[in-house]
């Protein structure tokens, strides 16, 4: 038996071996097979995973739309279909890294998406930026992209809000539960030092003395960390208003669990990247009423897809009708990072890089997520702004649905309820 | 290829001597033509093999040889790849003085945490090294000048592959000598005696200190010098990902499917681990799943790893430190 399981295993390993060996030839269909390949590094697993829900879906919707609906893209009178080679991040930036190289060299692609939160944008977008490859970064504050980017960002383009947004955004939500600006009111800080929570708290921080805001700062903690006692305390001692951050589901869980715990009452809780799936918000359970939070995309949005003609209520009954949940927002925002490839490509009318790097960069166009105008800088990162607004968790027909509430920041996006007093913390 | 016995009176045929240094180098010399002129795929590959190779051939030289089981190797991992972002983004030198000054900083740290880990002995030794890891993972997470959880980039990454290819290689082959060299040295003929009996060993006249210290220092720089090209080549770390303990997972489950305790063990281990990574990449999420059955059957049915069976069955000893009696 034992011989017979050890035969088995050195089998394995030799197919192994083989198989790798040969599967460096698996993408020589290449631009002259009439294939355009596309690079994309998800999260299928790790603490990301929530986040990278509806890749596949938004992968097959992209492909089918492009090679069967428009019969794939026209380039110099020949058609090219378009494939899109995923590979797990494990939300893991060193995995990012690799599999990104992996995506260059193996698959050779003529494109990379870069997606999610900075530690799996920002590996992806610097090794596309090592290798020559044009990559499309999309969903990640700015800021951190921006200040982490290795290369000349003579291949990358990123879309999504700046931090100074979600903070103009945030301080809307807080004026809505009649926090307003200049009247002293406590805002206890829950930032990771992570490199989301880095970087929203200089932001955060500097701006929020200057509102005439009282700033209770206990300090930035590890990600991870399951005992808050200490920061709870300082919440305690110093009888905030406002508890403002941004955090993963685990370690907010933690948290909130804790302050509701030990009995701090706080008017209005605005938590950032925790709180925008129904996933994340479904394990707080009753404890997710009330929170506020920002939102980048929705169903109810007024957009429609240049590409593909589909608009933000289209696609979201389509996702509800085959997946039977809602679509979430990073969803929204990996179709519209592929609309930007397809169109990139159309654009360039060829898959040399060069050509893709400049129709890229010179993309003026709408996209399910908004209009997106590569025409903003911070240090040597291209980018253009996604529109925000602000939301709240509320009770509807027995399910914790997200309402917008508030649009100060981007007029377009409709308001789709109003803000309702209360969360966990004053239920107790 | 001659045939020797061994201590325990098997005839075993030994592989080495000359015609395995002309095997060596032969080998080496292909992996340098296919620096030059091989594909940038297969160099990828092998960048990432080379690494890996030489912080399990360090790390078996100390669990496998001096019974020293650290799990906190992923410590100099990230100090060097640290050092290399720090160097290259914030002072804006060369790759070069990364590498060195990561490489330096991994054999001090070395020193000075052999001075609180040497009191310590088996299970103990190994939950203080992955702590002080730890430790350090937070340290950094919370460190301004580093930018906290932020992470850094490493700047002025060669545009020429072949460089990286070539240095990765080189520190390769490098831990792999020095470790041969160390285990046939004099103070080879001590470490495993000190692996077995620690007590018995130091009666007889084996240093422990001083072997141990060596063992330590020569895994920290190794561990340090690959671990901060690998940064050059991802670009971009985090305290999570250059602390990270997957570091230490990789290295174990390399030397354990290899061999532990041969020379030639984790060599085939991180031609093994690459390939089932490369291949597993296919099938998102069950990856990890895979190569954890992988590692119980190997443990549970080949404990002495592929090497070490295959010597075990076969009667043969390669890049061997034992010293056998002709027949």
């Amino acid at each position: 038996m034992k011989k017979i399981l050890a035969l088995i295993l050195a089998l394995v390993m030799c197919f192994g071996l083989v198989a790798c060996g040969s599967s460096g030839d698996g993408g020589d269909a290449g631009s002259e097979g009439g294939t355009i390949k596309v690079g994309y590094v998800n999260p299928y697993t790790g603490p990301l995973a929530g986040n990278g829900e509806g890749c596949d879906w938004v992968i097959a919707e992209i492909e089918k739309y492009v090679n069967e609906t428009m019969g794939g893209i026209d380039m110099n009178g020949a058609k090219y279909t378009v494939d899109v080679i995923t590979y797990d991040s494990k939300s893991d930036s060193n995995t990012c890294g690799e599999m990104a190289a992996k995506l260059c060299d193996e698959d050779e692609v003529d494109m990379i998406i870069a997606i999610q939160t900075p530690e799996t944008v920002i590996p992806v977008m610097n090794t596309a930026e090592a290798y020559g490859v044009p990559c499309i970064a999309i969903q990640a504050p700015v800021n951190p992209v921006a200040g982490n980017l290795a290369g000349s960002g003579e291949w990358t383009v990123h879309a999504f809000w700046t931090i100074e947004k979600v903070y103009e955004q945030y301080k809307a939500l807080w004026a809505a539960a009649g926090y307003l600006p200049n009247t002293g009111a406590k805002v206890g800080l829950a930032f990771a030092n992570d490199a989301d929570g880095s970087a929203w708290y200089s932001i955060f921080t500097a701006n929020l003395e200057k509102d005439g805001y009282v700033m209770v700062d206990p300090g930035q903690y590890p990600s991870g960390t399951t005992d808050f006692t200490n920061i709870v305390n300082t919440y305690k001692d110093n009888d905030i208003d406002i508890l403002a951050g941004t955090n993963i589901p685990p370690d907010f869980l933690n948290l909130y669990t804790q302050v509701i715990a030990a009995g701090v009452e706080v008017g209005c809780v605005t938590m950032g990247k925790c709180c925008l799936l129904e996933g994340d918000i479904g394990v707080l359970e009753d404890k997710g009423l009330g929170i506020m939070t920002e939102v980048w995309w929705a169903p109810t949005n007024p957009y429609t897809s240049a590409l593909t003609g589909v608009s933000c209520e289209e696609l979201g009954a389509k996702y509800l009708a085959d997946n039977g949940r809602n679509m979430p927002q990073p969803a929204g925002y990996a179709y519209a990072a592929l609309e930007l490839a397809v169109q990139a490509f159309q654009a360039a009318g060829t898959t040399d890089k060069a050509a893709v790097r400049d129709a890229m960069k010179a993309l003026d166009t709408t996209t399910i997520v908004g209009p997106i105008k590569y025409d903003q800088t911070m240090g040597n990162l291209t980018y253009s702004n996604t529109v925000i607004g602000g939301g709240q968790w509320q009770m509807i027909d027995g399910a914790l649905t997200l309402k917008i509430i508030d649009n100060s920041v981007y007029p377009e996006v409709p308001v789709t309820g109003e803000y309702v007093a209360g969360n966990a913390t004053s239920a107790q | 290829m001659k045939k020797m016995k061994s201590s325990n009176r098997d005839t075993v045929r030994v592989f080495g001597g000359w015609p395995l240094l002309i095997a060596c180098i032969v080998i080496v010399a292909v992996l340098v033509v296919i620096g030059f002129v091989g594909e940038n795929n297969i160099r990828r590959i092998l960048i990432r093999m080379f690494l890996y190779c030489a912080m399990a051939v360090v790390w078996n030289l100390m669990s496998g040889y001096t019974g020293m089981t650290s799990l906190g190797q992923q410590a100099f991992v990230g100090i060097a790849g640290y050092s290399m972002a720090v160097m290259t983004s914030t002072y804006l030198a060369s790759y070069w003085v990364g590498l060195l000054v990561g490489g330096a900083i991994g054999a001090v740290l070395a020193l000075v945490l052999a001075v609180i880990l040497f009191r310590m002995r088996g299970m103990y030794f190994a939950i203080a090294t992955w702590v002080i890891a730890e430790a350090l993972k937070t340290f950094f997470l919370s460190w301004k000048f580093v930018n906290q959880g932020g992470g850094l980039s490493v700047m002025g990454r060669p545009t020429d592959r072949t460089i990286i290819y070539m240095v990765a290689l080189l520190i390769c082959v490098a831990a792999i000598v020095t470790v041969y060299l160390l285990l046939n040295s004099k103070l080879g003929l001590g470490l495993t005696a000190m692996r077995d009996d620690p007590d018995a060993a130091s009666s007889v006249g084996v240093n422990i200190f001083k072997s141990k210290l060596i063992c330590f220092v020569v895994a920290g720089i190794f561990t340090a010098l690959a671990g901060g090209w690998y940064f050059l080549n991802n670009v971009s770390i985090y305290p999570n990902s250059g602390f990270g303990n997957s570091w230490t997972v990789a290295v174990v489950f390399i030397v354990i499917i290899g061999g532990i305790g041969t020379m030639a063990g984790p060599i085939v281990g991180s031609v093994v681990y690459i390939m089932l990574s490369e291949i597993l990449a296919d099938y998102p999420g069950w990856s990890n799943i895979i190569l954890g059955f992988i590692a119980i059957l190997v443990i549970l049915f080949l404990p002495d790893g592929i090497i070490g069976t295959l010597q075990k069955k076969l009667k043969f000893e390669i890049l061997s430190q034992k010293r056998f009696s002709q027949e």
